[in-house]
């Protein structure tokens, strides 16, 4: 029991990283990995274990912990009941997961499809966004069948099955998403407002079970994939001798000198010269 | 409710001390207001200078042995919530410049640009960046140098900006700032890496920008940013 969970929490890591466009971190060994993690299984308090030692207490549905800033490496991660004394009698897992150095991560505990409490580790994008944009990433992590997003009224992503993900890049905006199963138009979620942060990846997971009427969103930010705007064009007029500044106090000067200015006057073309 | 007070009896070993520390911060956690305020005194009496109070123990910890890093590890609800925002600057103040300007919240154009508004007599804050309440990275405001509307902007004698003046930056909420200018530079926009400028994290930075030096013709624009940071000053 446990070894297949393993296998199947390990097998799904490499899927994530083989399917997100290989993000630019080849040369970043000696950083850390953050790892968060996700409670997404309804009703269930539970505790959760890091290679053997209590991480997370009293962890509740609906709470996002971390990030964990961890160095690279093997972990093992096993969840209890919240009463448990240690992790030898998990309800989920041990689960291993490999983390790389600068990468992020999101260990999420949730339903499956059919219902069955799993754990999938995600890898989330942390690639750097164009100046104005943000990234929305969606995760299907409920008890639910396959569902189409709305975004703005229209469907963003289309017939998204537990556990697969999908990302955008839009420019930073709040965003009005909906899930509504998929080919349907009906939301079974939503529409709620979901702020999507310039120069950060939203994720928005949709969470709970269909059957037991506990469908809800989650939502996780990961910012620090901004860059700089490519420039800042703030002089398309030529600002001309006769306009500028010091030729206007030069007028004013001459004016003084014809006993038109007042003190005043004087003193401003003063500063200004 | 006893309990509590029993950290004025007679001083004892750390151990002990360390256990009533807890029964403390248990107390004052379940609301006990009038309770916790003469017991966490009685800690800060038996324990000295040491030891923080006990109100700034984290969390109530039942169990003293099994100190982990969950303490350490920060725990949110994952609700969708909007995102809170720091109050905007609206205003610019640099006597040395004699310089008064307001300020807008500005993004991104569609070429990638800062978006700055058309008239000189309005600079632009980039909104994706950082306020001034913010207290890290870089508040970025920026302007033309002049328009059609504003032939001379305020902010065009940037230029002459000198290391030492003192610059006010007002928000939305009525707060000022004040900065001191520490660097004013000139650089072609041709090469010009603005990552520098546009930070979120680190030392907190008011950056001004606007157009300089030579005007060129051929894309109606001038071939430089004038470029002013400054610190924040008490």
């Amino acid at each position: 029991m446990r070894k297949s969970l393993s296998l199947a929490a390990t097998a799904g890591l490499g899927l994530v990283l083989a399917g997100s466009a290989a993000p630019a971190f080849a040369d970043s060994h000696e950083e850390g990995a953050h790892l968060s993690v996700l409670h997404a299984v309804p009703d269930l308090p539970v505790d959760v274990y890091v290679d053997g030692e209590l991480t997370l207490d009293d962890f509740n549905p609906g709470d996002l912990a971390g990030p964990l800033e961890l160095p690279a490496g093997d972990y093992e991660i096993a969840i209890t009941a919240a009463d448990a004394e240690d992790d030898s009698d998990p309800v989920l897992g041990p689960v291993s997961v490999s983390l790389d150095g600068g990468m992020d991560y999101t260990a999420a505990a949730h339903l499956d499809a059919s219902g069955e409490p799993t754990v999938t580790p995600f890898v989330n994008d942390t690639s750097e966004l164009s100046a104005g944009d943000g990234r929305l990433t969606v995760r299907h992590i409920a008890a639910a069948p396959e569902v189409d997003i709305w975004a703005n009224g229209e469907v963003a992503v289309e017939s998204l099955a537990n556990p697969d993900e999908a990302s955008l890049e839009v420019p930073a905006s709040t965003v009005e998403a909906a899930v509504s199963l998929a080919g349907e138009s009906d939301p079974v979620l939503g529409p709620a407002d979901v702020d999507v942060a310039e120069g950060a990846t939203t994720i928005v997971y949709a969470w709970g079970s269909a059957e037991d009427g506990n469908l809800d969103l989650a939502t996780q930010v990961v910012d620090g994939m901004h860059s700089a705007p490519e420039g800042v064009p703030a002089g398309n007029f030529q600002v001309t001798q006769q306009s500028s500044p010091a030729a206007w106090a030069a007028g004013l000067g001459i004016l003084a000198l014809l006993g038109v200015g007042a003190a005043a006057v004087g003193v401003r073309a003063k500063s200004r010269a | 409710m006893d309990r509590c007070h029993t950290p004025r009896g007679p001083r004892r070993s750390i151990p002990l001390l360390l256990v009533a520390a807890l029964t403390l911060s248990g107390c004052a956690a379940s609301g006990q207001g009038a309770a916790a305020e003469p017991a966490e005194s009685a800690v800060n009496d038996s324990r000295g200078s040491e030891v923080p109070p006990a109100s700034q123990t984290p969390g109530p910890s039942p169990q003293a042995g099994t100190a982990s890093i969950s303490d350490a590890v920060p725990v949110q609800s994952a609700e969708l919530a909007s995102i809170e925002q720091a109050p905007a600057p609206v205003r610019v103040i640099y006597p040395g410049i004699d310089a008064e300007i307001s300020v807008l919240a500005h993004g991104v154009s569609d070429d990638g640009q800062m978006d700055i508004p058309d008239d000189a007599a309005e600079a632009a804050w980039y909104q994706y960046g950082r306020a001034p309440a913010d207290g890290t990275g870089t508040t970025v405001i920026a302007a033309h140098a002049g328009s059609t509307h504003t032939p001379v902007g305020p902010l065009y004698l940037l230029h002459e900006a000198q290391p030492g003046e003192e610059i006010t930056v007002e928000d939305e909420s009525g707060e000022e700032y004040l900065y001191a200018v520490t660097e004013v530079e000139q650089q072609d926009k041709d090469d010009l890496d603005f990552a520098p400028y546009f930070t979120r994290d680190g030392d907190h930075h008011l950056v001004l920008i606007t157009c300089g030096g030579q005007w060129n013709p051929d894309r109606s624009s001038y071939n430089d940013n004038i470029i002013v940071t400054a610190t924040p000053i008490d």
